[in-house]
């Protein structure tokens, strides 16, 4: 996890703006070639960007009846998920912009979705504290599994390899492990609002609702690192370690977008990006793309001495 | 039954026009928006489901609301209530109007010749263009004189002359016919009401005038505006502005007499239907409405004036009538009277608008009029007596600490009252205060004496200025004082120990030489110490501060032993020594399985329910050793059979002598992990 000397930290200035989400936007993210980006936007609709050329391609709307929370997008490109406050999740496919298959079951609002291996499972984090593991082999309506251990709203979800994790308003940190079939809880004691995953997968990146991250080990849970200096504390903000594990961004309810370096936690960069609270943030190699609650999106990438 | 003009106008004006109609969006396949989903109410007037989910409202449907809203319909519950039918009651209520009683042929000519008071076409529009705008005022007032008149002008009365001179042009025209004979009557004009039975007009400007001075009111001010007396426009506009009566009723112009409370005394004798000769009996009893014998409606009752009941003002009585709806025969009179008038015009003078009488000072009527009457009490209304009591009011006269706090207050003032010491005097609790303070000053220890001196008041103002302060912003250490002045020990409200069964018993936390001492005591107390030891190291060089705490440590005591006789004292105090530190991070390791389908969906294998790794219990752990003793038995009992069968070069051999899989056990005798590619070809897992 030693810095690698050729990354460099983002520029200044934003390379590209989108404009064109009437709201904030709530989530994103990257294509696998890294050619195009989907956000979701609390007015109630998708849109597929090119962040390269900072054109708008299409809108995915008519289906969420209210802001839709989280996507992602499947690994050939062709589909992606969308999930809302609406308790729906949609299965969009991406050429015709039409809803595909709609799974319900959530009691309350969906948070955070996540892939399985393969695609052949979908996760779907939602606020009745529940875990819901859908198949998209079959078209079953039931989920395979719910998860049920949070005692609170799940507001993050991720997998890596065969481990679910979940983050939770109540403070817990849970790693499902499919393969020894045990659950370990690392309570944290705040709410959990981001959850990414080092490149070497030993380390996990937690941010919590008290204005602090936490860099911690997979395995034993202890904590290698904090940063602070952000705000944090009344929405999903998230945070992110770039490709190469050098350093942590993530973003701040005042608009400014921070920068630590991983190890020594030491503040290498704030600077102003939005004009609000910048929600979330997605790496794809040395492009950085931010996303505010005023549905702005701005693109950022290294300078590089000509 | 018909349905008023104003009715129409309302509802083009107040309801957006949509783009299709209700019954085309059918045909259109279209739905509208209103239909997606249902609001539910609830009668409360709160929404339900705001956002439009289905809700499942009923009692036994186990929906959301499925409480009190879905079956009985109030907060408070179900309330019993009787059903009294009002179909018996149903003739007495019935407002029955002059068609009820008709046959068909009656309805018929009734219809042909019903002169419905209706407002003219004129006073319709009294917002719109005047008919004949382009001509001027119909007696020849310049145009430009009326916009100037009545430009921006929106006021009642600047309305009511400009109704009033709208004739039409015809009759503006021409003369005034004249009616021949009494049989022709002149056609009815409900408009400005012609001037009052005692009105003379003034005869002064009759030669200069030299016109015929019509009787129709309208008519005449516009003669007087076209007069060559006419004074310049600014005169007349002064002479409109003086103070005219104001309207007594409420009604507008325009205002038809279609209401059913007017209709009684409106309708002339002639006109009227009488349908029962009980019409001296009702004039008889008067005193209620008389609707309640069959067959004898409102109409019946000709002295009943609807609205006295309602405005009971002796002058408002008949003003709420146009006075030009008067009995037909009135009005032959007054036709009569106005040919024989005829002759002698009258011309009022300039400060006078025919048909207005001058204000005698200011308008009293319209500040009558702000105070209206409150409308009549429903028949068959039961008042219920509230008693209303406000919670204060209530806390001031219920609460009999409250009463004595006002007297205490009354009798020393506020100041006493917010002192800690005067307030645990009138709660009745032994303030020791002076008793142990005086004692201290005494005794001249100079530790205590300033410990206690906060308390000691040295001076009014200064103790005034303490002790008036709250509580939460002094400074912990006179807090402290104040507390131990009062004779009562600090409980922190986290460590309040409410039923003895937390094991934390720190009467003297803050004073933690002092919590020592009381545990020693305590302990001797218990018997599980010396007395001696106890008495040993009190730190207090004089025998009146020792006899002093020890007799605060045995209060203590003893009330604690009262409140919690089973609490196990000494551990108590001993268990509160070590205390734990609080872990911020924990982590906590529980079995969960997987569905199967998920294992087969995610490709992995099922997990055993023991559960073999190295976050199982110590029961699969134990197993687990168990298991690999085994192993390892075999493989050092094996060794032999597999030497002398590898030679022999036949693998099947081992797979003979031992049906288990652990080619991954190294001859160190440790398991490990078994080679990738097993994996792969089992599971078809790259990553393994």
């Amino acid at each position: 996890m030693a810095p690698a000397e050729d990354f460099q930290l983002p520029g200044p200035d934003p390379v590209q703006t989108l404009n064109g989400h009437e709201s904030g936007v709530l989530a994103m993210s990257w294509t696998q070639n890294g050619q195009y980006i989907m956000t979701a936007s609390q007015d109630k609709s998708v849109r597929l960007w090119n962040p390269h050329s900072g054109k708008h391609i299409k809108k995915f709307a008519g289906c969420h009846n209210q802001e839709v929370n989280d996507i992602r997008i499947a690994a050939d490109n062709s589909k992606f998920v969308s999930c809302g406050s609406d308790k729906l999740i949609f299965l969009w496919d991406v050429t015709s912009a039409q809803a595909i298959r709609k799974l319900t079951g959530h009691d309350r609002k969906v948070n955070a979705l996540a892939f399985g291996p393969k695609e052949d499972v979908l996760l779907s984090a939602s606020h009745d504290k529940t875990v819901k593991i859908w198949d998209l082999r079959t078209r079953a309506r039931a989920p395979i599994q719910t998860l049920t251990d949070a005692v609170d709203s799940i507001l993050c979800l991720m997998t890596h390899k065969d481990v679910i994790i979940t983050g939770s308003v109540d403070g817990g940190l849970r790693h499902y492990d499919l393969r020894k079939g045990q659950l370990v809880t690392d309570q944290l004691l705040q709410p959990i609002g981001s959850i990414s995953v080092s490149e070497d997968g030993q380390c996990l990146l937690v941010s919590t609702l008290d204005s602090s991250i936490r860099l911690l080990e997979r395995e034993d849970g202890s904590e290698l690192a904090a940063y602070s200096g952000h705000s944090n504390r009344r929405v999903k903000v998230r945070s992110s370690l770039d490709p190469s594990d050098s350093f942590v961004v993530s973003g701040s309810e005042d608009g400014m977008l921070h920068f630590w370096e991983l190890v020594e936690a030491t503040p290498l960069r704030r600077s102003k990006a939005h004009e609000a609270a910048v929600l979330c943030l997605a790496f794809h190699e040395e492009n950085l793309v931010t996303a505010a609650a005023d549905g702005t999106i701005k693109v950022w990438r290294p300078q590089r001495a000509c | 039954m018909r349905r008023s003009r104003s009715e129409g106008a309302k509802s083009f004006l107040g309801q957006a026009v949509a783009r299709y109609d209700v019954d085309e969006l059918d045909d259109l396949g279209k739905r509208s928006k209103r239909e997606d989903y249902v609001e539910v109410k609830r009668p409360d007037g709160t929404v339900a489901k705001a956002r439009g989910e289905r809700t499942f409202y009923g009692a036994f449907e186990g929906g959301f609301s499925a409480g009190y809203w879905g079956t009985v319909g109030s907060k408070e519950g179900w309330e019993p209530a009787s059903f009294s039918s009002s179909r018996s009651k149903r003739h007495a209520e019935a407002a029955l109007q002059v068609e009820d009683f008709m046959d068909e042929e009656d309805l018929r000519d009734h219809r042909s010749s019903r002169k419905t008071i209706a407002a003219r076409s004129e006073f319709e529009n009294s917002q719109g263009q005047a008919p004949n705008s382009s001509a001027g005022l119909p007696n020849g007032l310049p145009r430009h004189l009326e916009a100037e008149l009545f430009a921006g002008d929106n006021r009642l009365g600047t309305r009511l002359l400009r109704a009033s001179s709208l004739v039409s042009p015809l009759e503006a025209l021409s003369p005034e016919p004249v009616p021949t004979s009494s049989s022709a009557k002149t056609k009815k004009s409900y408009g400005c009401a012609p001037p009052p039975p005692g009105y003379t007009p003034a005869k002064t400007l009759v030669d200069e005038v030299g016109l015929e001075w019509p009787q129709q009111p309208g008519k005449r001010l516009a003669a007087t505006l076209t007069g060559p007396q006419v004074a310049s426009s600014s005169a007349l506009e002064a002479e409109l502005e003086r103070p005219w009566r104001s309207k007594n009723d409420l009604h507008g112009i325009g205002y038809t007499l279609g209401s059913r409370f007017c209709s009684a005394n409106s309708v002339p004798n002639s006109r009227r239907l009488y349908m029962s000769s009980a019409r001296g009996k009702n004039l008889a009893a008067k005193q209620g409405i008389g609707y309640a014998q069959f067959g004898t409606g409102v109409l019946d009752q000709d002295d009943y004036d609807a609205w006295e009941e309602v405005y009971d003002h002796e002058t408002d009585k008949h003003a709420h009538y146009h006075p030009s709806l008067r009995d037909e025969e009135a009005e032959e009179e007054q036709s009569r009277a106005a040919l024989s008038d005829l002759p002698v015009p009258s011309v009022p003078k300039i400060g006078e608008v025919p048909g207005f009488v001058q204000a005698q000072g200011p308008d009293k009527e319209s500040h009558d009029l702000r105070h209206w009457h409150p409308p009549p009490v429903p028949r068959g209304y039961k008042g219920v007596h509230l008693i209303e009591v406000s919670p204060l009011q209530e806390a001031q006269e219920g609460s009999q600490e409250h009463r004595k706090l006002l007297e205490f207050r009354e009798k020393h003032g506020q100041q006493r009252l917010l002192d800690p010491q005067y307030r645990a005097e009138l709660l009745g609790e032994q303030s020791r205060t002076s008793k142990s303070s005086a004692k201290v000053e005494s005794s001249g220890d100079g530790e205590h004496e300033a410990q206690s001196l906060p308390t000691e008041p040295l001076s009014p103002e200064v103790s005034v200025q303490r002790s008036t302060a709250p509580l939460w912003q002094v400074p912990d250490q006179h807090k402290q004082n104040l507390l131990n002045a009062l004779g009562r020990h600090f409980v922190m409200g986290q460590t309040q120990d409410m039923d003895g069964a937390a094991a934390r018993h720190e009467p003297f936390k803050n004073d933690p030489s002092k919590q020592q001492r009381y545990s020693k005591f305590c302990r001797a107390m218990e018997g599980k110490a010396a007395i001696s030891e106890a008495l040993k190291d009190l730190g207090h060089p004089t025998q009146v501060e020792r006899d002093l705490e020890l007799a605060e440590f045995g209060r203590v005591y003893r009330s604690f032993r009262q409140q919690h006789p089973e609490a196990d004292i000494v551990k108590a105090l001993e268990e509160k020594a070590t205390p734990q530190p609080a872990q911020i991070l924990q982590r906590t390791v529980t079995p969960w399985t997987p569905d199967k389908l998920l294992c087969r969906r995610w490709g992995v294998p099922e997990p055993k329910p023991s559960g073999f790794s190295d976050h199982a219990p110590p029961a699969a752990q134990q197993k687990q050793r168990k298991y690999n003793d085994q192993v390892k038995a075999k493989d050092k009992a094996k060794p032999a059979n597999t030497s002398t069968a590898l030679p022999a070069g036949s693998g099947q051999s081992t797979q003979n002598a031992d049906p288990v899989l652990h080619a991954d056990v190294a001859p160190s005798g440790e398991i490990t992990r078994p080679p990738t590619s097993l994996f792969a070809s089992i599971f078809g897992d790259a990553d393994e």
